[in-house]
């Protein structure tokens, strides 16, 4: 889970991640709170309209009311008024007489005394013979005939009536002389001055305009509260189609009528709207539709809540501003923490585990930041451990044989060959016997102690247990300035004898001494020679001996073998060997490593340790790692062809991976053999990669990317970050065989093993181990989900036809499935 | 009351001498009779009824006639009269009137009097003559002026019965204060001949009652 932690966070673009995850929640907040404040804004205003709404309403029901009880009042007082005055004794007099000249300026008597508008005098048939409004006239008709049989019925008739395109309140009474003799019709224009006063009368300044609409000589207003401008802007309104309509329920015409900016001379003309009210008024027969309009600005219905909106707006703005650096506050709160536990991912994936986060939070981040921490020193203490393990020699505690070579490729790459320094190598005697008789934990016991004193005496060395009788000085110098200043105090050390368990011991000691680049090149060949002198000092009787050449019987054979390589490559004295690699689960071979050989024609058969450092040296490996890959994988073109899946592991050295042409190369190879990228394997030891990360780092890309298999060889060796082994795109962790050799031995190589190998699976990696040599071992790898093994158990490296013939014959080769008669037979292949 | 009773009296009385009059002038005579009714079956009173003879019949007598004032009414409420009657205007209440006509047929104020003060006013012209008091405008009586010696009220009762009229055709008048349009048989010829008994029946539609003043009735002598 740790592995899978560390891979998720090394893989994302953590600054972005917290970038846009700051954002996400400042702009959810801001968002949510601006939707809260839209929904309460937009309910107030709903709340705010509706109220408005209604109190206009209630006070146009309101104002329509106080119209419609004033002209009944006034109907009341007319009609009281008129029957009392026509019943003038004198008036019916002159009625009865039927002097039309006495009649007009009687009624016109009549209209000072009731403050009428207009008085006309009928005959019980319905015919004007008097008219205040027309003194000139000719009798006509009244054309309103059903208010006067009204009238006949009731003894008086009330009405609105527009009469010569003025709207009058108009009563009709009766003159009784005592019967009926003549009608008298009292008439009080509702004119602008009329709407004025109900203006006043309404609480609220209501505008009132009564508006005749006919539909043939179009709306005309016949009184108004209006100036002119607004009541042409309303005139139109009116004389559009269907902007009339008196229904019945006229509450459902209470919409805003824009009163249209026809006018814009006038300061209020334009584009005022009003609350409408459109009360249709009931007239006397014959008269066209009259209503009266009743309206009141928006504007100025809302003009009281005008500061409540202000002040709404206003904490609107101040909420959101507030939500804004609030929310911008608790996101960096948030996200700084944030921010720090994705630097601490990033560092974790660049192999840095010392850095401790630190977060002092109570809360979730907190708990994670600790968790992280936690997290970071199992790591850095198994990471510790395993490394610890791997260059110490458990018994003694003194680093061993892989942290000797290690610090001593440190030193060979790092300076070349200015850098000299020296090995002194001490070989115990006697041990196997003291092991034998006192017990290994005294042997032990021994040894560490003959390492302290050696540290003690050469503090600024690196004191090293290559083997368990033999101990080795790493120093910093070459052998001639070494040897005589550190001789004396090695002397002293072993003078004085060693105690264990209260027995004192005797140990006998030869020493051997070679320096870099003196006397070797490369690491390995650095403690043979070291091995070689001491050798030599123990056959002479002496403490200590120098490295020779005379001595070193493999070195001369080393020497006249560089000029030979190419030369072998020519002659086909090297050879590939195969040795299988046994697929754990399915117990078949799935893989072969392809180890190269060369019978020299001198020095005889020669494994690949003892001219590959030459090669590389001499800088013909990339020749030789080039006919490597011809012929293995001309070998898989032909194992493919027999119908074996058979992957083909070719070894790569360093210097191939700063070859740039490489990937061109093998691509061509595969082409030419017909070789499909995924059956071949290439196996770069760890140490390779190490040594120049940037330009192995892009070949391997390209090769990977070519669909070919990456495989980090002697894995557990170098000191390389398991973070940084993860950015490489290999796919494959082989295991030293160090390790496995040791592994149904020693407890603590089979740790070592086991936990190689659930890093591996932790950064998803194939784990293969190489050096199984018994049956212990196997179990074992078997028991820790090792992937694929490799070893002598299986099978020893051998030439390709007898690779062919254990690939039949083996229990781990490929089985019954395929019988050996088809083997070539490629028609029938899958 | 008596003397309520005493004018009741003397107007059947002047009526008896009317029809023994018009009786007597005749050498045959017939009989005629009718019910009046409204529109809901009801019995109408006051309705007149007049006979209109084809050949007109002198009349020499200057006919009187009396329209009382009692309780602030005019009594009786329908006084039918032949052209050329007197009629006199008694106020037998204790308060004045004064009453008036602006009827194109006979146009005449007496101004506020009391008892019998008033000058009797000559009817010289058929038709109705609606009587008011510029007083109390609630008060109406009608003098309606016919031009023929045959003619009779209804009573309570709608009826209305005339005998010893002269053989000979007629046309049949009916008139009633509140009459709307003409009703059937209005204008009807009758024949009478000696011991002939003619029966009519009329229907009629009347206008709605003019409203009273209220307090009237406290005055009201029915």
């Amino acid at each position: 889970m740790r592995g899978g932690v560390i891979r998720v966070l090394t893989n994302i673009q953590t600054t972005e991640l917290v970038r846009s995850f700051h954002a996400k929640l400042v702009m959810t907040y801001v968002a949510l709170t601006a939707a809260v404040l839209l929904v309460t804004f937009g309910a107030v205003y709903q709340a705010i309209s509706f109220n408005v709404r209604n109190q206009i309403e209630s006070q146009f029901e309101h104002a329509n009311k106080a119209f419609k009880r004033h002209i009944a009042d006034q109907a009341e007082r007319l009609t009281t008024s008129a029957s009392a005055l026509v019943s003038d004794f004198a008036f019916r007099e002159v009625i009865a007489t039927g002097d039309a000249g006495t009649g007009l300026s009687a009624i016109r008597n009549l209209a000072t005394r009731l403050k009428a508008d207009r008085v006309m005098i009928m005959t019980l048939d319905g015919e004007v013979v008097a008219d205040t409004r027309k003194p000139d006239l000719d009798p006509y008709a009244f054309p309103f005939p059903s208010m006067i049989d009204i009238a006949d019925e009731n003894d008086h008739a009330e009405a609105m009536l527009v009469l010569d395109n003025r709207l009058y309140e108009m009563v009709i009474v009766p003159v009784l002389a005592p019967i009926p003799i003549a009608w008298v019709a009292v008439g009080v224009q509702v004119d602008d001055a009329m709407a004025e006063m109900l203006k006043v009368l309404s609480p609220i300044t209501i505008d009132i305009s009564f508006i005749q609409s006919n539909s043939s000589s179009g709306a005309q207003i016949l009184a108004s509260t209006f100036n002119p401008a607004l009541q042409a802007g309303l005139l139109e309104i009116f004389v559009k189609p269907g902007g009339f309509d008196t229904r019945e329920d006229n509450r459902a015409l209470i919409t805003e009528i824009p009163v249209l900016p026809k006018a814009p001379m006038k300061v209020n003309g334009s584009g005022v709207e009003f609350f409408t009210l459109v009360s249709p008024i009931v007239t006397a027969e014959g008269v066209e539709s009259v209503v009266a309009v009743l309206q009141y600005p928006i504007d100025a219905a809302f003009q009281s809540y005008q500061p409540l909106v202000y002040w709404l707006v206003g904490l609107s703005i101040a909420g959101l501003l507030i939500m804004v650096v609030g929310s911008v506050s608790v996101g960096r709160s948030v996200t700084r923490p944030v921010r720090i536990l994705a630097d601490a991912a990033k560092r974790i994936a660049a192999g840095d585990y010392q850095e401790k986060i630190q977060l002092k939070q109570a809360d979730e981040l907190g708990q994670l930041a600790s968790a992280f921490n936690l997290m970071m020193g199992g790591i850095s203490e198994r990471e510790d451990k395993i490394r610890y393990q791997a260059h110490h020699d458990l018994q003694t505690g003194l680093p061993n044989r892989r942290k000797l070579m290690h610090e001593m490729d440190v030193m060979i790459e790092g300076d070349g060959l200015n850098q000299a320094f020296s090995l002194i190598l001490v070989g115990i005697g006697r041990l196997r016997e003291i092991n034998n008789t006192l017990g290994h934990d005294v042997g032990d016991a021994l040894m560490r102690q003959v390492g302290e004193r050696l540290q003690a005496v050469v503090p600024e060395s690196l004191v090293t247990r290559v083997a368990s009788q033999t101990l080795v000085i790493m120093i910093k110098h070459s052998a001639q300035a070494v040897v005589e200043p550190v001789i004396d105090r090695l002397s002293t050390v072993f003078s004085q004898p060693f105690s264990s368990d209260n027995i004192n011991i005797d140990v006998q000691v030869h020493i051997g001494v070679c320096s870099y680049p003196q006397h070797a090149v490369t690491s390995k060949r650095l403690i043979q020679c070291a091995d070689v002198a001491m050798n030599a000092a123990r056959r002479g009787g002496r403490l200590l001996a120098i490295y020779d050449v005379e001595n070193d019987t493999y070195n001369k054979k080393r020497l006249s073998m560089m000029g030979d390589l190419k030369l072998g490559l020519a002659r086909d004295e090297l050879q590939l060997f195969y040795q299988p690699n046994i697929d754990l689960e399915s117990g078949r071979v799935t893989h072969v490593e392809a180890l190269v050989r060369w019978n020299h024609p001198q020095h005889g058969f020669m494994l690949p340790d003892e001219f590959i450092p030459l090669a590389e040296q001499t800088g013909q490996i990339y020749d030789l790692s080039l006919w490597v890959l011809d012929t293995a994988i001309k070998q898989c073109a032909i194992w493919i062809e027999a119908g074996f899946g058979l992957r083909v592991a070719v070894n790569l050295s360093a210097k191939d991976l700063l070859k740039a042409d490489l990937p061109n190369v093998i691509q061509g190879l595969l082409k030419r053999y017909r070789v499909t990228a995924d059956h071949l394997v290439l196996e770069i030891t760890e140490s390779a990669l190490m040594q120049d990360p940037e330009a192995a780092l892009s070949v391997l890309k390209q090769l990977s990317s070519m669909g070919i298999t990456l495989s980090i060889d002697d894995f557990g060796t170098g000191y390389s970050s398991m973070a940084y082994l993860k950015v490489l795109p290999v796919n494959i962790l082989k295991i030293d065989k160090s390790f496995v050799l040791g592994l149904a031995s020693s407890r603590e190589d089979e740790t070592l093993v086991h936990a190689m190998i659930e890093l591996g699976h932790h950064m998803g990696l194939n784990v293969f181990a190489e050096g199984v040599e018994d049956q212990a071992s196997l179990d074992s790898l078997k028991r820790y989900h090792c992937d694929i093994a490799q070893g002598f158990f299986f099978s020893i490296p051998l030439p390709a036809s007898e690779f062919n013939d254990w690939l039949y014959t083996s229990p781990w080769g490929i089985g019954q499935t395929y019988p050996r008669t088809v083997k070539f037979d490629t028609t029938n292949r899958q | 009351m008596r003397s309520c009773r005493e004018i009741i009296m003397k107007a059947v009385q002047l009526h008896i001498f009317a029809l023994v009059f018009i009786q007597s002038a005749g050498l045959q005579a017939g009989q005629f009779s009718s019910t009046v009714i409204d529109s809901k079956g009801n019995p109408v009173p006051d309705a007149v009824l007049s006979l209109v003879p084809s050949k007109a019949v002198p009349v020499n007598t200057v006919q009187e006639a009396r329209m009382e004032q009692l309780g602030k009414q005019f009594l009786p409420h329908v006084l039918p009269v032949l052209v050329g009657t007197v009629v006199s205007f008694p106020n037998r209440d204790s308060i004045k009137h004064h009453v008036y006509s602006f009827s194109p047929s006979k146009r005449f104020q007496i101004k506020l009097y009391s008892g019998d003060a008033a000058e009797p006013v000559t009817f010289d012209k058929p038709g109705v003559v609606a009587l008011g008091c510029n007083i109390h405008d609630f008060m109406l009586g009608y003098i309606y002026v016919v031009d023929t010696p045959f003619f009779a009220k209804t009573n309570a009762h709608g009826r209305v019965e005339m005998t010893k009229i002269p053989s000979g055709h007629y046309t049949v008048t009916l008139w009633h204060p509140r009459l709307k349009g003409n009703p059937d048989g209005q204008g009807q010829t009758v024949v009478l001949n000696t011991d002939s008994k003619v029966e009519t029946h009329f229907q009629l539609k009347l206008k709605r009652a003019r409203r009273r003043d209220p307090r009237a009735d406290e005055y009201s002598d029915n």
